[in-house]
Order: structure tokens, then sequence, then C-alpha cells
């Protein structure tokens, strides 16, 4: 089941919030816990078990790791809980690296309630956290709906008294929730999916402004529906009392590529310094050494991102350019006002040509630089007709909007015109969720 | 106070359009042309029943049209976009923007050729190629496939004679809202075609009728709610008219007005898409005998042409293969027509 669906908007989200307004207690987490596994089953099946699996076997070897601190045992923890997520997700590419073609469906999510479940492993064994006592809990803070198909990741530190707790009914908790995920929605709906749709309309024309307007498009909608997803995640954790980190800070503002990936999927980032780069020793340590640090992260965080060798490129590549940045000449230019923005969104849209067209990622950077027949009237054509969408989307993802909305919001007219603004938004995102049939899942991989 | 407000008001609206939702009945989409989704056989365990019932509640979400016409509405207004969904309006009609697909054209052309060799070397055949009606407006499209453009290639690459109509149309001729002629003025178009193939064009006492309402394949795609048409049609004495249809097996109407009902409307006329037909007229006594491959655009054509022949064979290869045509027993002696329309030509990966 996705966010974005009739489904989950009308019938799901309502009935689940009725049920845990009527709980009391434990039972609170009891509905969120039986709801976050019917979500799962929804669209998983039996896919369910792999979950079940992953939660029950973190939580019972948490409380084992409490009394047992040694390497040893979190290696053997870890391994065990990273098995499902091995054989799901790399297994058919490593089989298929050796000419063995081997098929399985990857469970989706997996990504993200594997490396949950580690990092509770790891603050158990570290001392960060105590070993939950109680499966509920444990679970509702697993496989809680709101963030278990496309994250943030959270860490279970980040909710450990929260999900402990009664969590009443919070007004204000509530409406932020309501208004965070209803932005969400607009942005994924209304903005992520028309430009893919534009995207997508373009995809089998070739010549170099057409090649560069789709990367523009889908750099833009996989920021847009990335973020929006974190933005109803954040949204509906508020509507049960939970408090989610942000995941995304305007990270097409960044100045720098190290600086973009400090704002892009910040829980995953977070997630490889303390658990990989940290423990390899940082950047303090010799050059040579910090630089096989930084291309052991983005190895994985390429992985991460799918099990085919364009990911591992694409980690790479953006490993190749943060070590440049801190080792060569390219420190100046992130130094240079404008330019270093210039230089971000260009080295952005090249490098996630390998995210997006994984079939000849090659081919498709060559043909962007050939210059020779590079104007096309149909690039033309579609920029201008969605001149206004691109101009939206670019303004969108600055802190504009949330500057206005704070100068605003102090006004005593917004009482009336945010919640009909908010109002508006969502009656807009459903006209664009039913109106166009494109409404893609874009984590399927993950 | 104004956030408890809002919540309340957001729950109100969420359980009445779920409510309104459940209760839907519709089973057509009039705006969208076509059958809703039913509701899927309830299989807890089979993932695909919950991908099918999500399809279920999209379809039937309450005021489902009044929101395709939002984001209609939001594409033009706000949004400034020049088309939706590939689909524009000047003066009142809709077109769709369709791109030159040479692939398409060319293999149209083989498959044509290679029909006319294999079945046909030794008869008279013709083809007309029905212009859009973007080819009569006034406004331009930079990437819209023009008819002149790809009409020489069809003409050099088809063995064939080339009957060309684009001068008796005008914009008058199609639908507002779909892609479709109206048969009311196709009686000069049927004459010339007969002219062309050296057949004796019969004259008929016509009746002009019209019915409705006609949602063409455009109209989910406006911006504007420029409201539903009528379908036009001409009526006249079919004493001695039969149509045997092969996939029903049965006779069927030259027009049948209860189609009026169906998502598409343009069943009307010989009861819509079908492989085969064969239609005769008993009255006709002058021995003409017409075998017609064609498209949708023809089954508006066609009942013109049936006061002319004894016998038309109506084909269409996109719902009968090509491999099966020895199975027919196809008129001897029959001129050999093929009618269709510029978009068919330029997607001809249909073709069996």
């Amino acid at each position: 089941m996705v966010f974005s669906s009739v489904t989950f908007i009308f019938y799901f989200l309502p009935l689940v919030i009725a049920l845990y307004a009527l709980a009391k207690g434990a039972y609170k987490n009891g509905v969120l816990l039986i709801a976050s596994l019917f979500f799962y089953f929804y669209g998983e099946g039996v896919m369910t078990f792999v979950l079940l699996f992953v939660m029950i076997f973190s939580f019972a070897y948490a409380k084992l790791l409490e009394k047992r601190k040694t390497k040893l045992y979190l290696a053997v923890g870890l391994i065990i809980c990273f098995l499902p997520l091995i054989y799901y997700k790399y297994s058919s590419f490593i089989l298929e690296n050796f000419g063995i073609i081997y098929r399985v469906a990857l469970p989706l999510g997996i990504s993200f309630f594997s490396f949950q479940a580690s990092s509770y492993l790891i603050d158990v064994y570290r001392g960060d956290v105590s070993a939950s006592h109680s499966l509920l809990n444990y679970g509702t803070y697993l496989t809680f709906f709101g963030q278990l198909v496309a994250g943030p990741i959270v860490r279970y530190e980040t909710i450990a008294k929260e999900v402990k707790k009664e969590r009443p009914y919070n007004e204000d908790d509530v409406y932020s929730g309501l208004r965070r995920f209803v932005i969400g929605l607009g942005k994924k709906c209304i903005l992520a999916n028309t430009l893919g749709a534009c995207a997508s309309a373009i995809s089998t024309y070739d010549e170099g402004m057409i090649l560069w307007l789709i990367s523009i498009l889908e750099t833009l909608q996989l920021y847009f529906d990335f973020s929006a997803y974190s933005d109803m995640a954040i949204g509906l954790g508020l509507f049960f009392g939970f408090h989610f980190l942000e995941n995304f800070d305007y990270p097409l503002c960044a100045v720098s590529i190290r600086n973009f990936w400090q704002r892009w999927h910040m829980s995953l980032g977070t997630w490889f310094k303390d658990y990989v780069y940290f423990p390899l020793g940082g950047s303090r340590c010799a050059p040579l050494v910090n630089i096989r640090n930084l291309l052991v992260v983005w190895l994985l965080t390429g992985l991460w991102h799918g099990a085919a060798w364009n990911f591992v490129f694409w980690g790479l590549y953006f490993g190749a350019v943060i070590i440049l940045e801190r080792y060569t000449p390219l420190k100046k230019i992130v130094e240079v006002k404008y330019l270093n923005h210039l230089y971000t969104i260009f080295v952005v849209l090249v490098g996630f040509v390998f995210f997006n067209h994984g079939d000849d990622p090659l081919g498709f950077i060559v043909k962007m630089f050939d210059f020779s027949d590079f104007i096309s009237p149909v690039a033309l054509y579609y920029l201008k007709s969605y001149a206004v969408l691109i101009i939206l989307a670019a303004l969108a993802a600055t802190p504009l909007p949330k500057m206005i909305y704070k100068r605003y919001s102090r006004l005593a007219a917004s009482k009336v015109f945010e919640p009909i603004g908010i109002f508006v938004l969502f009656i807009a995102a459903l006209a664009y969720l039913v109106g166009s049939g494109f409404n893609p899942f874009l984590y399927f991989r993950f | 106070m104004y956030k408890k407000i809002t919540i309340i008001c957001f729950l109100v609206f969420a359980i009445a359009i779920s409510l309104m939702t459940i209760l839907n009945r519709d089973t057509i989409s009039y705006l969208e042309r076509r059958k809703l989704k039913e509701f899927p056989k309830v299989e807890l365990s089979d993932p695909d029943f919950y991908a099918d019932l999500d399809d279920y509640l999209t379809d039937h979400l309450a005021f489902r049209d009044l929101f395709i016409k939002t984001e209609n509405l939001t594409n033009k207004y706000v949004l400034k976009m020049s088309d939706n969904d590939g689909v524009y309006s000047d003066g009142g009609y809709l077109f769709d923007i369709l791109i030159k697909d040479e692939k398409s054209l060319n293999n149209l052309i083989q498959k044509t050729n290679d029909l006319k060799n294999t079945y046909f070397s030794d008869r008279d055949v013709y083809f007309v190629a029905i212009p859009r009606k973007n080819d009569y407006s006034a406004r331009y499209f930079p990437l819209d496939l023009r008819f002149a453009e790809f009409v020489d290639d069809l003409r050099q690459g088809l063995d064939m004679r080339f009957i060309d109509i684009s001068e008796l149309l005008r914009l008058d001729a199609y639908y507002h809202t779909d892609i479709h002629w109206s048969q009311d003025k196709l009686m000069d178009i049927a004459r010339y075609i007969c002219e062309m193939m050296g057949d004796e064009f019969v004259e008929f006492d016509a009746h002009i009728k019209k019915t409705g309402p006609l949602y063409g394949s455009l109209y989910s795609h406006s911006f504007y709610d420029i409201g539903a048409e009528e379908i036009t049609y001409i009526d006249y004495d079919m004493s001695g008219v039969k149509v045997y249809d092969l996939e029903s097996d049965s006779y069927i109407a030259v027009y049948d007005l209860s189609a009026i009902n169906h998502p598409d409307a343009y069943d009307l006329f010989l009861g819509g898409p079908s492989a085969y037909l064969k239609i005769t007229n008993a009255n006709v006594t002058n021995g003409q005998k017409l075998i017609v491959f064609r498209d949708s655009f023809a089954s508006a054509l066609l009942p013109l042409l049936i006061p002319s022949y004894e016998t038309i064979e109506v084909i269409d290869l996109r719902y009968y293969s090509e491999s099966l045509l020895s199975e027919l027993d196809l008129i001897e002696g029959a001129k050999v027509l093929y009618i269709y329309g510029t978009e068919f030509i330029n997607q001809s990966g249909a073709l069996r």
C-alpha cells in the first residue's frame, strides 16, 4: 500500500486513527503494530514473514547482546539480521556476475527495516540504548507503517521514550502532522508525478538538450518523491505521537557534493557515518586511509540503493567527487559563492544518470555532451509547456516557501488561511492522484 | 480552536468520501470512455486482490470526474501547460498531438503490400488515408504530425492506387471531442471513393438523425468542460440489408442505437470494433462487390456505401490475423479498399 492511494488516504488511515483513538495504554501500540503488519501484508503478502523474522530476531538477540557485549556476538547478530537482505537483494546480483541467472522477489522496504534493526543491535551493544523488554513496543518501532517502506531510517533511541509511554492525544502534533502529510502528498502527486510524467513522455528522444531536460526532470522528481515520502512519514508519526528526525534539508541548494549528501536522505548518511565511517577511522587519519574509508562508505551507499553495477558506479562517483573536494583544488570551487551551487547541481545531474538509467548510463552521459545536434524542437516545446511547473518545483526545492510561511504564519489571518491552504492543497493532490494515471513507486529496489 | 476545527473537517471529509465511494455503483466512466473496475473477488491471501481493490476504489472515488476536471484546469490556468496529456483545444475542438513514427509507417506499407501481393495481386486495390482534424486547425504545434508529411511516403511506398480525400474534408467534418469524423459530412467522400474506384455510387434518400450523449476519446483531457456532443447518423431504407458478424456468429444492425450507452458511443456504427463483417444488400443487383480492410474510421463511412454494393466484406486486421485470411471465403473478383486513419497508420503495431 502506498500513501498516495485512495485506499490509504480514505480507508486505512482514518480506520487506524479511529482505532488508535479508542485504544488505551498498551493497546495503542497494539493497534499500530497490527495496522503496520496489515499495511505490509497488503502489498507484500507472505513476505511479511521476513519482516516478522527480522523483528523477532533483533528483539530477542538484543536482550542477549545486552548481557554479552562482545564483538563476536555483535557480528553474529548483524550477519543474521542482514541475511534476509543479502539473500533477497544481493543474491541475484552476486550470482549473475558468475553467469548464474537466479531471480528472487525483493520484499519492499527490506533495506530500511534491516538497517533499523541492525542499528538497534549496534546501539544496544554500544550501550547507547537499553534493549527493549517489550516485543510490542519494539515491533511498533520497527514496523511502523509511516516509515516502513520508504524511510526515513529511524534509530531506536530517537523514539525509545515515546514508544514506551502512553502518548496522549496532542492537538498541536496532530495538526502539524496533518499539515506535513498534506504537503508531502502535494509534493508527491502534483510535483513529483507530473515532472516524472513529462520525463517519461520525452524518454524516447536522445538529442543532447532533451537528455539534459530529462536529467533535470528526473532529479527533481526523485527529490520531491523521496522527500514527500519523508514528509508524509514525519506527518504520520506526529499523528501517533512520534517525532522523527528530518530526512532532507534542501539538498538541491547545497554548496558542494559533501554538503549535498549532508542534506539528502540524512538518516542513511547518519547511519553510514555512525556505523561504518567512524568505526573505520573517519577523517581523523592519514589521507590514504581516509580515502579508503570514504570509498567503502560510498560503495556501500551505492549498493544500498540497488543491487546492480550502475548503483555501484553511482556510489563510487559521488565518493570520488567528495574525495576530490577534500584533497584537490576542487575545494576552491566550493568556496566560490554561486559557482559552488552551479557546480553541485551539475555534478548531481550527471551523477543521477547512473541512478535513473541503469541500462546504459555512460551512453546517456556521452549524448548529453554531444553538442553537434543539441537543440531539439521537442525539448523546446516541453520546456515551454512545463516551464511554470519546473520553476515552481525549483522554488519549492529552496527554503523560500518555508521563509514566506514563517513570515506570514504570525499573522492572525493565518489561522483562517492556513487551514484553507491545507485543504486546497489536499484537493489538488487528490485531483492529480486521480486525474493522472502516473503514480510510480520509486523505492521498489530499496 | 482552529486546529481542532481543521482536524474535524478533514476527518468528516475523509469519512464522507469513503462512504460515498463505497456506495458508488457506477460501472462506466463516460468522461474517460471506459468501464470502471469491478469489485474483485475476495481472496485475502492473494496479493492481486489488494491491487485490484486499489484500482476499484480509485475508479469509484466520489467526485472522480470533478477531480479529473480540477487537474485539467490546474494544468491550464496554474501550470500554464500547452497541452494536457498531449491534448490541446482550439476553437471549441480538442486535438491530440501525434508524433510521426517512421517505423510504424514503414511497417504498415510493408504489411499492406505483402497482403496485396499474397492475396490480391490480380485485383484492383485502393488505399484511402484519412487526415486528422489537426490538419484543418489554424493552430500549429511544431511536434504534431501533418498529413502532407507522410502522404508522399504512402503514395510512393504502397503498391496500389492512392485515393486522396484531404481536399474534401474540413474541420467541421470531425467531432469536437473525438478524433473521428461525423457521418453526415461523409456523403461526398463516399461518392468520391466510389468514383475513383470506377464504381457507381447509388444515391439514396438520406435522413440525418442525432442521438447522444457522445463523450469523445479526447473529452477527459480537455482543459475546459466543453460538454457532451450528439452523434450523427444517416438513416435510410435498410430493407434487404444484412450484416453478419463472424465473432458473435450472428446478424447485427447497421446502427445499434443502444451503443450510445457504451463507453465508446462510436460502437453505434456496425457494432464497433469487429474482426470480420459481411454486409449484403439484396436490393442491389449492379454486380459491385468490395473487400474493405479498415480501422474504426470506416465504421461511419461504410453504411453510406451499402446502397451501392451487393456485398461488402469488412476485415479489421487488428482483430483478425492476416495468416487466417485464407480461411475466409473472400469474394472472387471484388475490388479491395483499405481505409485507415492517420492515427492507425502511425501506430500500426496492432496489425496482425
